[in-house]
């Protein structure tokens, strides 16, 4: 079901929870680096660290479709078996593609099975909650090719930023530094989650400056 | 355009003329004599010398006699050796007290040059009788200086036994006779079993406790006799040696028969101890020092003439610590008139200080280079690069031929150093700028089409500024190609699924570089005896799909009964008959056969390669060649123009690295050029072990020609390109990182194996225009 948005309505919404989403990811980051749990990030033990993300997102949601509920994809029930469906094969096929680029096959299941979720939560979750499962759908099959001139430019510019930050992180694996940090799946889940966070930035300034023209255009100046 | 491949190949090897340059020594007579005439503790000495001894090699449970003697009466040392962790070298090291550079890794191969001053001589000097066995590497280095000797070769790595026995069968009559002073010995079988099987083979269990049983005869059968049992260098975790790792450069020393204590030193250190030791002159070319550990048995008044005569030798080589050696030696003549032991020692702290900071600064002092040739070497390559641009982009070049020339002289000019380096430096920088000036950067790439793997392949060679990324090159190689499949991913999802599964499988057959190097592949689970029925399986499965590419790539015009005759003899060489020799040269032979009847049908070299590759290839690698064949025709099938050809080359790069080698030296698999040979002839096992190094590399390019549409001149000038770009940069950063703690041990080797591919792509180009010039004068 296609949703028509008013998109000034719609950004402001979303500028506001990116704005949020990007401060909080790197308090978040930077609250784990002090309590040394950046290092045992992959642990099932630390599956809380995943809770919150995925809590978040699903907290950012919910206040959207509190405050306009016109412009917010509804849900049937159907849609949320739909959603976990979608869910579970980003998160095969996240997990498979580790795999295939170098994780261990036969061993380190808890951290690959922890860097998948973490790239679920932050690129298939918030999609698929806002745009609906066939639309995240769409737009993981056109990852290389997709462009669109609405909203939904943003949210894939998200999912672009989120995977380059999993695919940069592995730089550091190689080096012989001997550092903790080094070992999979670490750097990827950080490079993941600093991904988002850039990507929440840009997508912020992005449109903060849209709204600065429609509103120039309404006639409106709003300092 | 082959003359500016020419030129570049010339500017290689002046590059390595410049940077490893053979050193001068220069053989002084030394000014200070040794005037002690005291008896020596020990008579006789007998050095044994067990090639690639690891420090976890001497343990109570590997050599039991020699672990329980040397806590009664010896010592064990923990000994430092120097990179290239070599035998020739490290021989040099333990005779002359120097470290040799790192072009005698080269020289290794070919025949030694004499040494001029060495422990030996030394001992030659004073009439001692010395009897060698082992290593005829010794005999070279010594040629007169044995009352008797046999030697044994080296470079057969495939005998564990025969090289051992033939030193053991010359000690059981030495021990009985009473002539000699000095016994050495050199025992290969470690080594050996180490390159094939790695530490961790039970053969090796076996071959220490013969070397122990050995000198515990020896031990039992003389008196009054100092022994020293050591390894030239020790044995990386995965069997071969040549690098920097810890187990390389970290030997055994264990001495018997005499007072000392366990330390920690170098084994440049070894030859002036050793002299004090049996009372000889301490050679002039040493830059050791003296260790207490192993001279206390000395009186204090010999200890410190001992340690004059070492620091005044080290004083001679360089200006260092004159003030402390001046202070040292009024300390010492105090101490001789009135015996005041404080003195004594005071003088004996100041010369152990001095003689430590001169030898370390000895140590450290690089080579110097040639800067001159370094810099109009990599000038030349760039300028080669750029020519190669110019072409493809059709831009024209006035005055082409006079270039050529002037390249051409200053190269050679260079070589012989004629001239002044900065006037042809000069010279260099202005044929460089012209062409840069020439250079358009907008007409470039309105002719290219770039692909992904392009711009990846020209960011490629920035990685190895750090040595991190030189020493892990193929998780660059395998990372990349993922992410361009997971590119093209979107566009074929089945296919390309496949493509990534098939990189990652054949991944894991062998792991290379040095962080993940010792992790279990698929190789080692493999050789493993219990699993012997899964190799036969693997090979029986490698070579079926081998003749089904062959079949396919070929339509039975070229006598396919004749490939699928050799493949099923070479699963009978490797699973069989163990590598007989008759075998392997009636596989030859067929080969050479087909090689004739295919090339005058016109079929070119690719059918008969993929038979080489079979014969050559290790039989857990095998099965890299179908999967090279089969990826090469998805991508004919699914990619267009320059992806198309970036993909072969990638291949072939990735392919490389698969099957086992790395940018370090100890990959070469030396055991794989002895395929019909019983002995070690360098005519017959150098070029055998360049195509199995370099089988799958040029099997891609060779399927990449092989379709119609390419134009094979215009590929081949792409890679020469790439290559020439690859190696100016490693002649940079090496230039760059020349003082760098890696320099010797990953810097180094990286330009070799650079020079080694341009070097090996250089002759397959020369082979094609070859073959066109035939072409042209037969048809």
């Amino acid at each position: 079901m296609q949703v028509k948005h008013s998109f000034y309505e719609y950004s402001q919404i979303l500028h506001g929870n990116d704005v949020v989403t990007s401060i909080y990811v790197l308090l978040f980051i930077i609250f784990l680096n002090y309590n040394n749990l950046l290092l045992k990030v992959w642990s099932f033990d630390n599956i809380y660290i995943i809770i919150i993300l995925a809590a978040a997102e699903v907290t950012k949601y919910i206040i959207h479709a509190t405050r306009d509920s016109s412009s917010v994809h509804r849900h049937s029930v159907k849609d949320l078996f739909m959603i976990s469906l979608m869910l579970t094969s980003v998160f095969g096929i996240v997990y498979v593609i580790a795999i295939l680029f170098g994780a261990p096959v036969f061993s380190m299941f808890e951290e690959t099975f922890i860097f998948s979720v973490i790239v679920t939560t932050v690129t298939a979750l918030p999609v698929g909650l806002h745009l609906g499962p066939k639309a995240a759908v769409n737009m993981f099959l056109s990852l290389t090719s997709y462009d669109s001139d609405n909203i939904h430019n943003l949210f894939m510019l998200k999912i672009r930023l989120s995977l380059f930050g999993a695919w940069l992180g592995a730089i550091v694996i190689p080096l012989d530094w001997n550092r903790p940090w080094q070992n999979w799946p670490i750097p990827c889940c950080i490079g993941t989650l600093l991904g988002y966070a850039v990507a929440n930035v840009i997508t912020s300034l992005l449109q903060f400056q849209q709204r600065g023209k429609l509103l120039k255009k309404a006639g409106k100046y709003i300092l | 355009m082959f003359l500016y491949y020419t030129i570049a190949t010339l500017s290689v090897l002046l590059y390595l003329h410049g940077f490893f340059p053979i050193p001068a020594r220069i053989a002084t007579k030394p000014k200070y004599n040794n005037t002690s005439e005291a008896k020596p503790h020990n008579q006789k000495a007998v050095i044994v010398i067990i090639d690639a001894l690891r420090l976890d090699f001497i343990s109570e449970e590997t050599t039991p006699f020699l672990a329980k003697t040397y806590k009664n009466t010896g010592c064990f040392t923990q000994l430092k050796v120097e990179t290239p962790t070599v035998t020739l070298p490290r021989i040099k090291a333990l005779t002359t007290g120097n470290v040799p550079q790192f072009i005698d890794i080269i020289v290794n191969l070919a025949s030694p040059t004499k040494l001029d001053d060495s422990i030996i001589h030394r001992a030659h000097a004073r009439k001692k009788n010395i009897v060698f066995y082992g290593d005829d590497i010794w005999l070279k280095l010594f040629p007169d200086h044995f009352k008797r000797s046999e030697g044994t070769s080296s470079f057969y790595v495939n005998d564990f036994k025969e090289v051992d026995d033939n030193v053991t069968r010359n000690v059981k009559h030495e021990i009985n006779r009473t002539d000699w002073d000095i016994m050495i010995l050199h025992y290969l079988g470690l080594d050996h079993i180490g390159h094939v099987f790695g530490p961790k083979s039970p053969l090796i269990l076996t071959k220490l406790k013969e070397m122990d049983d050995i000198i515990e005869e020896i031990y039992n059968n003389s008196k009054q006799t100092l022994f020293i049992v050591t390894g030239d260098h020790g044995m990386r975790d995965s069997g071969g040696h040549g690098g920097s790792t810890f187990p390389e450069t970290n030997v055994p020393l264990v001495v018997l028969g005499l007072p000392c204590k366990n330390d920690t030193f170098a084994q440049i250190d070894v030859p002036a101890n050793l002299a004090v030791l049996l009372g000889l002159d301490i050679p002039t070319t040493s830059i050791g020092q003296l260790r207490s550990s192993l001279l206390s048995h000395l009186s204090l008044s010999r200890y410190l003439e001992a340690l004059k005569y070492n620091t005044l030798l080290l004083r001679e080589k360089t200006d260092l610590c004159e003030e402390s050696i001046e202070t040292a030696k009024h300390f010492h003549e105090l101490y001789l008139m009135n015996k005041n032991e404080d003195l004594g020692n005071n003088a004996a702290k100041l010369y152990r200080d001095c003689s430590k900071k001169i030898s370390e600064r000895l140590l450290k002092s690089s080579v110097k280079q040639n800067v001159g040739s370094l810099f109009v070497a990599t000038a030349m390559v760039g300028c080669v690069v750029l020519k190669i641009l110019q072409k493809f982009s059709g831009v024209r070049t006035h005055h082409a031929h006079l270039e050529q020339v002037a390249m051409v002289t200053v190269l050679v000019v260079q070589f012989l150093e004629l001239f002044s380096n900065l006037i042809l430096m000069i010279v260099t920088s202005v044929i460089f700028l012209r062409n840069i000036v020439r250079f358009n950067l907008k007409h470039l790439a309105a002719t290219t089409d770039l692909s992904f793997l392009t711009i990846v392949s020209v960011l490629h060679p920035l990685s190895f500024l750090s040595s991190s990324f030189l020493e892990e090159e193929h998780q660059f190689w395998y990372f990349f190609a993922g992410t361009f499949v997971s590119f093209k991913l979107f566009d074929e999802p089945r296919s390309w699924v496949l493509m990534f599964a098939t990189i990652r499988f054949l991944r894991t057959i062998n792991q290379v570089g040095d962080k993940w190097a010792a992790v279990p592949d698929l190789a080692d689970w493999l050789l493993k005896r219990e699993n012997h029925l899964f190799l036969q399986l693997a090979c029986v499965l490698a070579l079926s799909l081998s003749a089904c590419s062959s079949f396919m790539l070929t339509k039975r015009k070229c006598m396919f009964i004749v490939d699928v005759l050799v493949l099923f003899l070479i699963y009978l060489y490797r699973m069989v008959v163990n590598e007989n020799v008759v075998l392997g040269q009636v596989l030859w032979m067929l080969i050479l056969l087909k090689f004739f009847y295919c090339s005058v049908r016109g079929h070119g070299l690719l059918p008969t390669w993929l038979l080489i590759a079979n014969l050559l290839l290790k039989p857990y690698n095998l099965i890299l060649i179908p999967m090279c064949v089969f990826a090469s025709q998805h991508f004919h099938r699914a990619l267009k123009a320059e992806d198309l050809v970036m993909a072969h080359w990638w291949m072939g790069n990735l392919l490389f690295f698969a099957q086992g080698h790395d940018n370090s030296l100890a990959s070469v698999d030396i055991s794989a050029g002895y395929v019909g040979l019983s002995n070690y002839e360098p005519a017959l096992v150098v070029p055998q072990v360049l195509c199995h190094t370099y089988a799958l590399p040029v099997l891609s390019h060779l399927l990449l020609f092989r379709n119609k549409q390419i134009d094979t001149n215009k590929c081949l000038s792409l890679f020469v390109m790439f290559r020439s770009y690859i190696i100016a940069v490693v002649f940079i950063v090496t230039f760059i990182h020349r003082h760098h703690l890696f320099i010797w041990s990953v810097f180094a080797p990286k330009i070799f194996a650079e020079a080694s591919h341009f070097g090996f792509l250089f002759v397959e180009v020369s082979c094609h225009y070859l073959s066109q010039t035939i072409n042209k004068f037969f048809i």
